[in-house]
């Protein structure tokens, strides 16, 4: 019986497979650290809703203010989805032969409800109010981006929890006089973190920052 | 009992027998203070598979949601109706009738759930408090076992059918009997105040004139309605004013359990029970079981219940010498001659209550419990109209129907019919007498006879098995109704949800079969009450409202007549100790499942009986020192013999338990109910015995000639009470600390040194190693449990499982220590086993400042807040149970399993609407405990915040607290000076558990305060 014997070339193929090996955890550190976060897995999602809703048009170029179709977004923790009758509120009037808007025409006939496609998608155990944020002056924009500009909504945050406590930690930047929360184009008149403080005192603004404000 | 040495205990507490006598079993159980490790647990052994039956739908896939890949939909409705806001729970009044009484509720729904149950605080049956039974309720409407649709059955084929189908059957039935004036038909119903269902019923009766109606409740108060007939000579309801009551003295009663009125009386005692309001009542319990005015009683007799009758003769005989009642009331009743009624003890106790009552003339109240004969009930009637108490402390209200034959007598009569083929056709409507009825009645072999048997039922129970059809019933949160509160109060009942699995009311079925022109539940009350609320305003507001106010039953006061001279059988007088063979049975209501109406409720099976801490099961009672003579051991299955009828279930020692007595309770055995009561035909044994095997209708509550045969085998019961023991360092460690758990002073002693409780622990000062972590500026929270006050109704046990979505865990699991309340009632005895005093004590987490369990969790998964609460963070905690470990308290609870897991298939799915989506379920290997309800902290902190505005003291409400039928338990904002629970924990009585470890507890105790008769001392 003859030993086996590695050929020459195995020589150079060690070293390539050490490196190879030496690399992998590196790599795969890199890739999840990368691949796994927020920023890459959340931030951009884009999905295609029943309805080719355009925030752009309806709240960029016709200016229809947020709260319109969002109507509990001062009161309640959720900013709720509109029913189909603040569709139909215009379009029993304008539009009412297009294709487009013929789901919504059927959900109002039918009775059944559009079902929407959830963008910004917090996990079961995070509890957000949309209240307690819009009625101390943190801007739609501040999370949400500028819907204004959106065709089709995507996310624009990583809403991820280290995300929120930057905020909560340093609130001032994201400050604005509540009743311009819902303006896309607000500017903080002079030096934005002066502003932003001088209304957080106004406000008496203290964000908590206790595992129970959010988890319960 | 022999190797105790009963002097050594005297005066300090303990909770258990097996803790007093240091048997190796609880030795066992302080050593392993988690009791059985796990892996004992066959993954999938018969006990495992109980629990996997039992309740637990939960959000399973709550962790995995968050994650991108799974896409969530938005369904928003097409209209949203007005007043609506997606998201935000509502509150609707409605009410529950239990017994012909109904109780005024809140339930919150959310999103078009009902799924909390609260009192309604201007109701006058509730005040804001509702009982666990109430608080569990909301659990049946998810229940997937509940019976889904029209069903008919012959012989033990079940065919699937339709109310269609019934419609087209009993169309032509019912005509047919209308044109033959009802002969045959006769409907069973429960009994029912409802005004609603009276006009359908005068109706019914015009239609089929030879129809009869019976009304059948196995539990009721049958007794108390006779017993004021004696008195009076026409039927009374007795309503108690226990706030102007300085004296109460019980004969064999639970005014504050299973009573109609509990939460009428509980409120109103517990304002009398607190020395800072003003001065103390004095309660005198004579009783054969613990009951909980027997643990709030000052002074307690234990007697057999079959002795009371000839203790209210003497009672009378000695209140009457004293104060010469007019010659009208006829003459006293003479004391018996009954040689225990000469024992020095009883006569004592008899003398001082009596010169008690006379003392206080129209200042105290005399009443009978509702398993006491007649007489008992017409003795206490006569004692109060002798003593002036009528009028200030009691009042009357006529009754409805003064003319109806008793419950029994009338289903008695209609057994005797079916029997003789009289009854063509039977609707039963909402009881289930194949289960329930007396065992001499025979009633299953008489309904066999009967044609047509038609059933309503909410579950394919026992009774619809042996019907012919079976058509479910809608349950109360999901039908229009009402119903008379026990004052009489006209109570309205409006849906939270449509009837899930197309039930309809009792009311509806009956407008069916007699013809009404009106078919749907809210028309027919309308209608009812048109002349009382004739606009639309008035109609609308009663049912926003939950009643009409001003509609109480008007007050009478019926003249008292000579009550002739009490026989007494030999049996009732005596003697004091009775020989096997001669025992006495006493069979009360369970206080969870009521007549077994509630069995497949697996909340109710799982909280802890209140004196026993049983949970799952029923157990035979007895008093240690009897089961010592019959050679009885605790936790061994014994044969009970009585009337030739026999029964074999787990015997329990019972502290308190009258000597000679045995106690059973009904409600168990279910064989054809549900997964978590019992469905033999699926494999699902019942839980607990069927006590109603051996009920006649002779003896439905006290019967005599009882014999107990020991089997010598060992039981596992499912209680509650050695777990969790507070100190590792054994017995000694934990009888020096119960006392000072448990801080009590006699009145007298709290007057001359109102902060007692603060000196029952002299410790070193105390220096943390620790800077606080946070300084508090905001709000602090803090908590207030009155001892004094509490009663161990386990009313906040069951609010905090539907609040928090806690999962039930099976017997097998509690056996092991891993139940999950988050707040539990310590019931602790005192003095001598066999009569022993008794106290309750709410543990939940005590949030402490300086907390034990934050200090080991190696992943910071409980986390100080600034506001003083101890944060749990689920998704944080990896399961390594330190935090537990080092909790003084053990308030902590850990998921040893996902007790949620079935909820992911079919059926089961249904559970998971039971859930309060403000709060997270939570998985398996995670820690959990009590977080003063923070959801509810912090919506109403964003609620405040957002109007600008300071939260007002009292606006949070834990859900313990809001229930609480006497208002022990008080939460808010320590920081606030004015607060009530500020002014109560600068109060003298309060004191901290254990608070010589530094902990710093959040949560203080006020310390229990007696009054006892110095004659009795």
């Amino acid at each position: 019986m003859t030993l086996f014997v590695f050929p020459r070339w195995a020589n150079r193929a060690k070293s390539v497979a050490g490196l190879l090996l030496g690399g992998a955890p590196v790599y795969l550190t890199a890739l999840v650290w990368y691949g796994a976060s927020p920023k890459t897995t959340d931030v951009g999602y884009q999905p295609k809703q029943p309805v080719a809703y355009s925030h752009a048009l309806h709240g960029g170029e016709l200016g229809i203010d947020c709260r319109y179709c969002h109507n509990t977004v001062e009161q309640a923790a959720m900013a709720a989805i509109p029913p189909t009758q603040t569709c139909m509120n215009c379009h029993e009037r304008v539009w009412t032969k297009s294709p487009k808007l013929e789901p919504v025409r059927q959900s109002w006939e039918t009775g059944k409800s559009i079902e929407w496609v959830k963008v910004h998608d917090l996990p079961d155990y995070v509890y957000f109010n949309h209240s307690a944020h819009v009625m101390r002056g943190v801007g739609c924009v501040s999370c949400h981006g500028r819907v204004d500009q959106m065709p089709v909504v995507y996310q624009h945050e990583t809403l991820s929890m280290g995300w929120c406590l930057d905020c909560h930690r340093a609130p001032e930047k994201n400050l604005r006089p509540p009743s311009e929360v819902t303006n896309m184009n607000w500017k903080a008149p002079g030096d934005p973190e002066a502003y932003g403080k001088k209304l957080r005192e106004e406000n008496d603004i203290n964000p908590p920052e206790s595992c129970s404000t959010c988890h319960r | 009992m022999s190797q105790v040495d009963r002097k050594a205990h005297k005066g300090a507490f303990w909770r258990s027998i097996d803790e007093l006598e240091r048997s190796p079993r609880f030795q066992e159980l302080l050593k392993n203070e988690f009791a059985a490790p796990f892996e004992e647990l066959e993954p999938n052994s018969p006990g495992r598979r109980r629990f996997m039956q039992v309740i637990g739908a939960s959000l399973a896939l709550a962790g995995v949601s968050g994650c991108r890949w799974q896409e969530d939909h938005l369904l928003p409705q097409t209209r949203r109706p007005a007043g609506t806001t997606p998201g935000v729970p509502r509150s609707f009044a409605t009410a529950m009738e239990l017994g012909g009484v109904a109780t005024g509720l809140h339930v919150t729904s959310y999103d078009g759930r009902p799924i909390k149950v609260e009192g309604n605080p201007a109701h006058p049956g509730s005040h804001g408090a509702c009982s666990a039974i109430h608080q569990a309720s909301v659990l049946d409407v998810w229940d997937p076992d509940r019976s889904e649709g029209v069903c008919t059955f012959s012989g033990t084929q079940r065919t699937a059918s339709s109310w269609k189908a019934f419609e087209d059957f009993a169309t032509p039935l019912f005509a047919g009997l209308r044109s033959q004036a009802g002969k045959g038909l006769r409907i069973l119903a429960s009994e029912s105040s409802s005004p609603s269902l009276a006009a359908l019923r005068s109706k019914l009766a015009e239609a089929f004139p030879q129809a009869k109606w019976v009304e059948y409740e196995p539990v009721s108060q049958e007794n108390e309605r006779e017993g004021s007939r004696l008195a009076f000579g026409a039927p009374h309801r007795m309503l108690l004013d226990l706030e102007k009551a300085d004296i109460v003295v019980s004969l064999d009663t639970d005014l504050l359990g299973l009573h109609p009125a509990a939460l009428v009386h509980s409120r109103a005692i517990a304002k009398r029970r607190t020395p800072e309001l003003g001065e103390m009542n004095r309660i005198y319990a004579i009783e054969s079981v613990f009951t909980l005015l027997g643990v709030m009683a000052d002074h307690r007799l234990a007697l057999r219940s079959e002795l009371v009758k000839a203790v209210a003769a003497a009672l009378d005989a000695e209140v009457s010498k004293l104060v010469q009642p007019a010659a009208g009331f006829g003459p006293p009743q003479e004391r018996p001659a009954a040689a225990f009624l000469e024992d020095a003890q009883v006569a004592k106790f008899i003398a001082v209550a009596a010169k008690d009552l006379v003392a206080n003339r129209g200042k105290g109240v005399v009443v009978a419990g509702s398993h006491q004969p007649p007489e008992v009930h017409a003795l206490a009637h006569r004692l109060n109209v002798i003593l002036d108490n009528v009028g200030a402390t009691v009042t009357y209200v006529a009754d409805r129907e003064p003319t109806r034959p008793t419950h029994v007598a009338a289903l008695k009569s209609l057994v005797d019919e079916m029997n003789a083929g009289q009854v063509e056709t039977l609707v039963v409507l909402g009881q289930n007498p194949v289960y329930s009825a007396p065992a001499d009645f025979g009633f299953g072999a008489a309904y066999a006879k009967v044609k047509h048997r038609i059933h309503l039922c909410g579950y394919e129970d026992e009774t619809s098995h042996a019907s012919t059809w079976h058509l479910p019933e809608a349950h109360y949160l999901e039908a229009w109704g009402d119903a008379l509160g026990w004052d009489g109060t006209v109570t309205m009942m409006q849906p939270l949800i449509a009837p899930i699995h197309g039930g309809r009311s009792a009311l509806e079925l009956v407008a069916l079969i007699s013809g009404d022109e009106k078919k749907v539940g809210a028309e027919l009350v309308r209608r009812t009450h048109a002349e009382r609320l004739s606009t639309d305003k008035a109609w609308r507001k009663a049912v926003h409202d939950g009643f009409i106010a001003g509609s109480a039953a008007p007050v009478v006061r019926p003249e008292l007549r000579p009550l002739g001279k009490l026989t007494l059988s030999p049996r009732e007088l005596g003697p004091k100790e009775v020989d096997n063979g001669n025992l006495e049975l006493v069979i009360l209501p369970d206080s969870r499942l009521y007549d077994g109406r509630f069995a497949n409720n697996a909340w109710l099976q799982e909280t802890p009986e209140p004196m026993t801490k049983l949970t799952w099961e029923n157990a035979a009672l007895l008093n240690p020192a009897t089961a010592e003579k019959l050679g009885v051991g605790d936790s061994t299955l014994v044969k009970l013999e009585i009337g030739g009828k026999q029964l074999t279930m787990p015997a329990m020692m019972s502290p308190g338990q009258a000597k000679g007595s045995v106690r059973v309770v009904l409600g168990f055995g279910r064989t054809t109910l549900g997964h978590v009561g019992g469905l033999v035909e699926d494999g699902v044994e019942p839980t607990g015995v069927d006590v109603y095997q051996v009920r006649t209708s002779e003896a439905l509550h006290i019967a005599g000639g009882l014999k107990v045969t020991p089997t010598g085998e060992y039981y596992q019961l499912g209680t509650t009470q050695d777990l969790h023991a507070i100190g590792d360092i054994g017995r000694e460690g934990a009888a020096e600390r119960i006392p000072e758990l448990v801080r009590q002073a006699d009145y007298a002693e709290y007057k001359a040194k109102p902060d007692f409780a603060k000196h029952k622990v002299e410790h070193p000062p105390l220096l943390s190693l620790w800077v606080a972590p946070v300084s508090y500026d905001g709000q602090k929270w803090g908590m207030s449990i009155d001892m004094n006050r509490c009663m161990g109704c386990n009313a906040c046990m069951v609010a905090c499982q539907a609040e928090n979505n806690i999962p039930v865990v099976g017997k097998e699991q509690v056996v092991m220590g891993r139940e999950m309340h988050w707040i539990r009632v310590d019931r602790y005895f005192r003095g001598l086993s066999d009569e022993p005093e008794a106290a309750f004590q709410p543990v939940p987490c005590q949030q402490c400042e300086n907390a034990p369990c934050e200090q080991v969790c190696p992943v910071g998964a409980t986390q100080h807040s600034e506001e003083g609460l101890n944060d749990m963070t689920y998704n944080r905690c990896i399961g390594t149970r330190y935090c537990s470990n080092n909790c003084p308290y053990k308030v902590r609870r850990f998921n040893f399993f996902n007790y949620h897991m079935e909820f992911k298939d079919g059926k089961n799915q249904m559970k998971a609407m039971s859930f309060n989506p403000e709060v997270s379920v939570r998985f398996r290997g995670v820690m959990e405990k009590c977080t003063y309800c923070v959801q509810r902290i912090q919506s109403v902190k964003i609620q405040a915040k957002n109007h600008k505005r300071p939260i007002k003291d009292g606006e949070i409400k834990t859900a313990c607290q809001q229930t609480c039928p006497t208002e022990a338990i008080v939460f808010g904002d320590l920081n606030d000076k004015a607060s009530e629970v500020a002014k109560l924990q600068a109060g003298p009585r309060a004191y901290a558990l254990l608070e010589e470890l530094n902990t710093r507890p959040r949560t203080l105790y006020l310390a229990r305060v007696r009054n006892p008769h110095p004659e009795l001392g």
